[in-house]
């Protein structure tokens, strides 16, 4: 008998980047790639210095590989403007934190 | 005689013969051992009935082959019975069937059975006589009857055991009872050779139980004792065929003496020494009376009455083959699964996530070529119609070992968190693994 791990996995973001330098509403769609994601409920961006966190909404419910997020620049205002990296983590519907791994993962934002 | 056909006839032949040889050659990897059961030995083993008709040979088979078994086709026996030394053919022994139907008979012919049943009968008839006569003659009853009952008790009828003696030892090719040795073991039975044909055999006279002492030179002064003698073949073997044989024949070069011209002088020592006619056959020319063959009646020795240098002798004469071949058990042609090991994450998932063409898992198990996938099946839910296949690939020819290589995006698809493995052959037959 084979045992698998059904936890969420993301191994591709885009984009990776993106500037945040435009308008306080402008809004950019962030597509998360993996699999096991359709449990995912929630994408939650933290800095790891001054501890905030943004719980993000899906924006519809993911798929087995794919789940897509909208990423407004108002939201991200919160970590100030020192924060240039922010950690990804995927929340699933039983409350599962699942934190992504390696640089890959992570979510770079310029202010 | 190959030289005087084609080329091409004659390679043929030698490609044939040489395929028939390869087919007959003689494994390197089973060995035989035989014994010759003496006549009292096979008369408690097996009745007296049996061992008055057959001399019983027990043949070990030992299969030193680790991988297959070996299946005793027959039995062959052979005794080289004539004296000038030509080798004697080898024939089947009595199968076990045929030899079961004497058995059978000892249940009443066995000379205890029989003692038992004519005291029965007596009592019996005492018993019924006995109301005409009464006195002594109901008395005689009684006895005869308790008589019987501890006759029948203490002298136990042996004839069922001996014949589940033969059923479990006896050799038979009939495919409801074959030989089997077993991998890197073996097997004992016994073959059953009708001795009737060897009764007058030379070795079975009385002749053979002269000992060699020493011999003479021809002014009859001794010249060599066996006893002191250091090529003395009784010192070094105990038995000797050749010394048997010269004891038991008359033509030694050293006693050679011009033949007689008249036959009836011919057959005078014959005639002294055995109370049998000697027949003479003159030789078709009527000129050369020397070249008469004397004849005489055979000396029966059943086999119950050979010596011990007699069956000494039988036993350097004899040889046993026996015939087979190599097979492989219907277990060993399964395959079977034993070990499947995957890339794993410390908590002994399968590791998706490093994964990048190939899940590569590594089989171990038996006859792993006849696997033609491996599909992993929902353990939790056996309804869920959702299965990944992994392709085999064995390497280097070692069955007992091969990988099985599962596609990631496959496996990243299950739903649930345990499956069971499944082999599954060329035909599509699924087997579930341990």
């Amino acid at each position: 008998m084979l045992h698998f791990d059904l936890t969420p996995v993301a191994t591709k973001y885009s984009p990776a980047e993106m500037d945040l330098t435009t308008g306080a509403d402008a809004a950019h769609i962030v597509t998360a790639k993996g699999y096991h994601l359709e449990p995912v409920r929630k994408l939650n961006l933290t800095h790891s210095s001054d501890s905030v966190a943004v719980d993000i909404e899906p924006l519809s419910l993911g798929n087995e590989n794919e789940i897509k997020f909208v990423l407004k620049v108002a939201d991200l205002k919160k970590f100030g403007t020192s924060a240039t990296k922010l950690t990804l983590e995927l929340i699933t519907d039983k409350n599962i934190h699942v934190a992504v791994p390696g640089d890959s993962l992570a979510f770079t934002g310029k202010k | 005689m190959l030289a005087n056909k084609p080329p091409d006839i004659a390679q043929g032949v030698v490609a044939a013969t040489r395929q028939v040889l390869s087919v007959f050659s003689r494994p390197v990897d089973v060995g035989c051992a035989m014994g010759i059961l003496d006549f009292p030995e096979t008369s408690h083993a097996y009745g007296r009935n049996i061992a008055n008709e057959y001399i019983a040979v027990q043949i070990v088979v030992r299969n030193l082959n680790k991988d297959q078994g070996f299946l005793v086709h027959d039995v062959k026996f052979a005794v080289n019975a004539d004296p000038r030394g030509s080798l004697g053919r080898f024939y089947s022994g009595r199968d076990k069937i045929i030899v079961r139907a004497l058995s059978a008979t000892q249940q009443n012919t066995d000379p205890r059975n029989l003692a038992v049943h004519t005291a029965a009968g007596i009592g019996s008839l005492l018993t019924a006589i006995a109301p005409l006569y009464l006195g002594a003659v109901t008395d005689a009853a009684g006895v005869l009857t308790t008589f019987n009952t501890a006759f029948d008790k203490y002298w136990k009828d042996l004839s069922f055991d001996q014949l589940n003696l033969l059923n479990d030892t006896g050799f038979s090719s009939a495919s409801s009872s074959q030989t089997f040795v077993p991998k890197t073991g073996s097997s004992m039975f016994v073959a059953f050779i009708p001795s009737r044909q060897f009764s007058e055999g030379w070795w079975t006279q009385r002749c053979v139980d002269q000992i060699y002492v020493g011999s003479t030179d021809r002014n009859g002064r001794v010249k060599a004792l066996a006893s002191t003698h250091p090529q003395s073949p009784v010192a070094a073997n105990g038995i000797d065929v050749d010394l048997a044989l010269k004891s038991c024949t008359f033509d030694d070069p050293g006693d050679a003496k011009p033949g007689p011209l008249n036959p009836a002088q011919l057959a005078r020592p014959f005639k002294s020494r055995q109370p049998e006619k000697v027949r003479v056959l003159y030789p078709k020319d009527p000129g050369d009376q020397r070249d008469a063959d004397l004849f005489r009646a055979a000396h029966a020795m059943p086999y119950r009455k050979w010596s011990g240098n007699a069956l000494a002798i039988f036993r350097e004469l004899s040889t046993a083959v026996v015939a087979g071949t190599h097979i492989i058990e219907q277990a060993d042609l399964q395959t079977s699964l034993s070990q499947l090991t995957c890339p794993n994450t410390p908590v002994g998932d399968v590791d998706l996530a490093s994964a990048k063409e190939k899940v590569t898992c590594v089989l171990t198990g038996r006859n792993l070529e006849k696997i033609a996938k491996v599909r992993l099946s929902n353990a939790e839910d056996s309804a869920d119609p959702a299965t990944v296949d992994g392709s085999i690939s064995v390497s280097g020819g070692d069955s007992n070992s091969a990988s099985v290589g599962f596609a990631p995006e496959d496996l990243r698809k299950l739903k649930a968190r345990s499956y069971n493995v499944f082999t599954v052959n060329a035909n599509g037959i699924e087997v579930k693994t341990a």
